[in-house]
């Protein structure tokens, strides 16, 4: 946001998390700024989106670029990202839907996602395609319209919870 | 897609290392951690809503316009040490932040006749469907067995618990809100 010229500058950077938060839930924010690398600064920006990562400037744009790569190429259990869409390895089958990709970019960073109608229909659907391919990785409902990934002996990747699988 | 604000331990302390800890340990999505100094009190819980879930803190004493603020909500809270004179509920005290965020995290997975915390906010009741608005209910889950003790309930706390026991009544919810001698508190009343 430091290369925005002032005068385009409509919103400060909690301004814009905040928004995230309120307009955008599924959205994950990486925060990329010098001011985070202590407790404090991290405090301060966690008040206006408590489910930010942090990368600090201070290590450079290439840890960055990886982060993010890291991000986007998540594997969980048998499923990773690849070019985009998620490829089951081991049948090499892709699932191209935005939701799927979302699920396990989402389980990389220990969070769930909210999702509705055609959204959570898009989440169902995956779930059956997982389980047509005999997938170790299923899509619990937590309720309440919150959905993660979680392996098949029943318990979410990275953290218990109670839900349902399809 | 509108927000779908968390339920919020918030961490009352002047260093911000034990809100650090609860939010490695605890943050996720059946609640989220924040942060405020002692001072910061009014102004951090009128930006939430309804309120906190729990407070957390080791303060030994806090200033008056925190206890004020805090007088008017009905939390669950847990004190590291000796908790500050003035609370309006009587603070489950740990010996550690350690053993704090365990209790939390017992709390977060409480079932009570089949009712659980929905992830954000709201129960999820033993068919599976979710209420949202309840947020006392939410409270007592994460003060059960023992309940609360309540110094004192003022009319928006009274009010709150007639509107816990109508929820319960109407979803034939096998619970009870009990409250007497200064203690509220959910009880099951059936199989759930």
């Amino acid at each position: 946001m430091s290369r925005v010229p002032p005068a385009e500058r409509a919103a400060g950077v909690d301004e814009v998390l905040r928004h995230l938060r309120r307009r955008h839930l599924n959205c994950i924010p990486l925060v990329y700024s010098a001011k985070v690398e202590t407790i404090d600064d991290q405090a301060r920006v966690y008040a206006a989106h408590p489910h930010c990562l942090f990368q600090s400037k201070r290590h450079g744009l290439d840890r960055l670029v990886e982060r993010v790569g890291l991000l986007l190429t998540a594997r969980v259990g048998d499923l990773t990202i690849r070019d985009g869409v998620v490829v089951h390895l081991p049948s090499g089958e892709a699932a191209t839907h935005r939701v799927a990709v979302s699920l396990l970019a989402a389980q990389l960073a220990n969070r769930s996602l909210v999702l509705r109608d055609s959204d959570a229909r898009a989440a169902r659907r995956f779930a059956g395609w997982l389980r047509e391919r005999g997938s170790a990785v299923q899509v619990r409902a937590l309720g309440n319209r919150h959905y993660r990934l979680a392996r098949d002996e029943g318990e979410p990747e990275g953290e218990a919870a109670a839900g349902d699988a399809w | 897609m509108r927000g779908d604000p968390t339920r919020t331990v918030l961490v009352v302390s002047d260093q911000p290392h034990p809100w650090a800890l609860l939010r490695d340990r605890v943050s996720g999505e059946l609640a989220s951690v924040a942060w405020a100094r002692p001072g910061q009190v009014p102004r951090v819980v009128a930006a939430l809503h309804p309120g906190p879930w729990v407070v957390a803190s080791g303060e030994p004493a806090l200033p008056r316009p925190a206890l004020e603020v805090l007088a008017r909500w009905l939390f669950a809270a847990h004190w590291v040490g000796e908790p500050a004179p003035g609370l309006s509920v009587r603070p489950v005290v740990h010996e550690s932040w350690g053993e704090l965020a365990e209790a939390l995290l017992r709390q977060l997975a409480v079932r009570v006749g089949g009712v659980r915390l929905a992830p954000g906010r709201g129960l999820v009741l033993p068919d599976g469907s979710v209420i949202t608005h309840a947020s006392l209910l939410e409270e007592l889950l994460a003060a059960y067995p023992d309940g609360l003790e309540v110094a004192s309930a003022g009319p928006r706390v009274r009010a709150a618990l007639r509107r816990a026991a109508l929820t319960l009544e109407r979803h034939h919810l096998p619970l009870k809100v009990l409250s007497e001698e200064g203690r509220v508190a959910v009880v099951v009343t059936g199989p759930g």
